[in-house]
């Protein structure tokens, strides 16, 4: 007998019947769900909106869109643009970086604390003008103390300085 | 009140009624439907629900699962209403759409037991013996469990043809090969179940010659 073909007919009896028997149980349940399930699924009965609707929609949504999209812009410029120091490009002159160097220019690049009571001034005066009344003499250098800086440059002047 | 052998009642969710057999058949209920006639769609849904809800049941084994899929199933066949053409039947291409569901929900893990649940139903109700009925739900199991170590098209054949009782020629529609084909994984299944049963210690099937003669080696 051919183990791989078709079962001989007794067995496949048997097989038929086991499995007749496994799902009567199975055969008897019945789907408790309703046809009002689809439609609500496909939303049947609802039509499309009217052409005016969908477009005064369509707009809504866009403007809504737009709003937040500036928002964000907002956001985000303010938050980085007040934390990034706008350095001013140097004078085209200064071909060394000089102009910049603290060790010549005594430019105070001093951070107010939060709880300062001026930090509403300082932020509105622009943090890195040099605020004079606020420097201590005898903590700000004030020579052109360098050593390695060329000594043949001219010494600085206030047009060669960044502020 | 039925209680199940586990001791746990579960009270069966309500079959919504079903109205009368509408006699028109399916293509005229097809047509009907795409011009938006809700009663004629909703006679497709009573013709096909119990057969589509019982496999995806026989497959998924998780009765909430089996439900989404009716649904889900008579969902794209409402919007696929506008391109079916069925010839006399809908029920192949409502049966492919609810396998291919299924089996996109099958749990991976080890298979919950509803069906085993719904075999002790049946049980209480029977009038035989508390032993008789032990061993025909442990039959049951076992030729369940059996079934489940078969492959996937394998054991579609076998659901389609034993449990939904199509004939081979709409399993092979179903299922998207010839007849031959169908013949083929139906014969492959059989052996492979008789040989699982045979060897289990229940033993819903006597061993053949075959196989005895296999073990005394």
């Amino acid at each position: 007998m051919r183990r791989d073909g078709p079962l001989p007919l007794a067995e496949r009896l048997e097989v038929d019947r086991a499995l007749e028997s496994a799902f009567t149980p199975l055969r008897l349940r019945r789907a408790p769900v309703s046809p009002l399930r689809v439609r609500a699924a496909v939303r049947w009965g609802r039509g499309e909106p009217p052409h005016a609707l969908r477009w005064s929609g369509a707009i809504a949504r866009l403007s809504e869109l737009s709003i937040a999209v500036g928002m964000g812009v907002m956001v985000f410029a303010g938050a980085f643009g007040s934390a990034t120091p706008t350095e001013r490009a140097p004078a085209a002159s200064t071909s060394l970086d000089e102009a910049v160097d603290p060790a010549l220019y005594p430019v105070a690049r001093v951070t107010a604390p939060l709880d300062d009571e001026h930090y509403i001034r300082w932020l509105r005066l622009d943090r890195f003008v040099p605020l004079q009344d606020w420097l201590d003499p005898s903590v700000v250098r004030a020579g052109p103390v360098r050593f390695s800086a060329p000594l043949d440059l001219p010494p600085p002047t206030v047009e060669h300085r960044p502020f | 009140m039925k209680r199940s052998l586990r001791g746990t009642s579960r009270s069966p969710k309500p079959v919504p009624a079903e109205p009368e057999r509408d006699p028109r058949n399916d293509r005229e209920l097809v047509y009907a439907a795409r011009r938006g006639d809700v009663p004629s769609f909703d006679a497709l849904f009573y013709r096909y629900r119990d057969g589509i809800y019982r496999l995806s049941l026989a497959i998924t084994k998780d009765p909430q699962a089996a439900e989404e899929i009716v649904v889900d199933t008579f969902a794209r066949a409402y919007r696929a209403l506008a391109r079916l053409e069925p010839d006399d039947t809908l029920r192949p291409w409502l049966y492919r759409v609810a396998i291919n569901e299924s089996y996109d929900r099958r749990p991976r893990g080890a298979p919950s037991t509803p069906l085993d649940e719904a075999a002790e139903e049946v049980a209480a109700n029977d009038e035989r013996s508390p032993a008789a009925l032990a061993e025909r739900a442990e039959t049951r199991r076992v030729v369940l469990a059996a079934l489940e170590t078969l492959d996937s098209k394998h054991r579609t054949v076998v659901v389609l043809h034993y449990l939904s009782e199509l004939p081979l020629a709409e399993i092979a529609v179903i299922v998207g090969c010839p007849v031959g084909t169908v013949k083929s994984r139906l014969h492959y299944a059989l052996r492979r179940l008789r040989t699982h049963l045979a060897q289990h210690p229940a033993r819903p099937v006597e061993p053949s010659l075959h196989e005895r003669a296999n073990k005394k080696r």
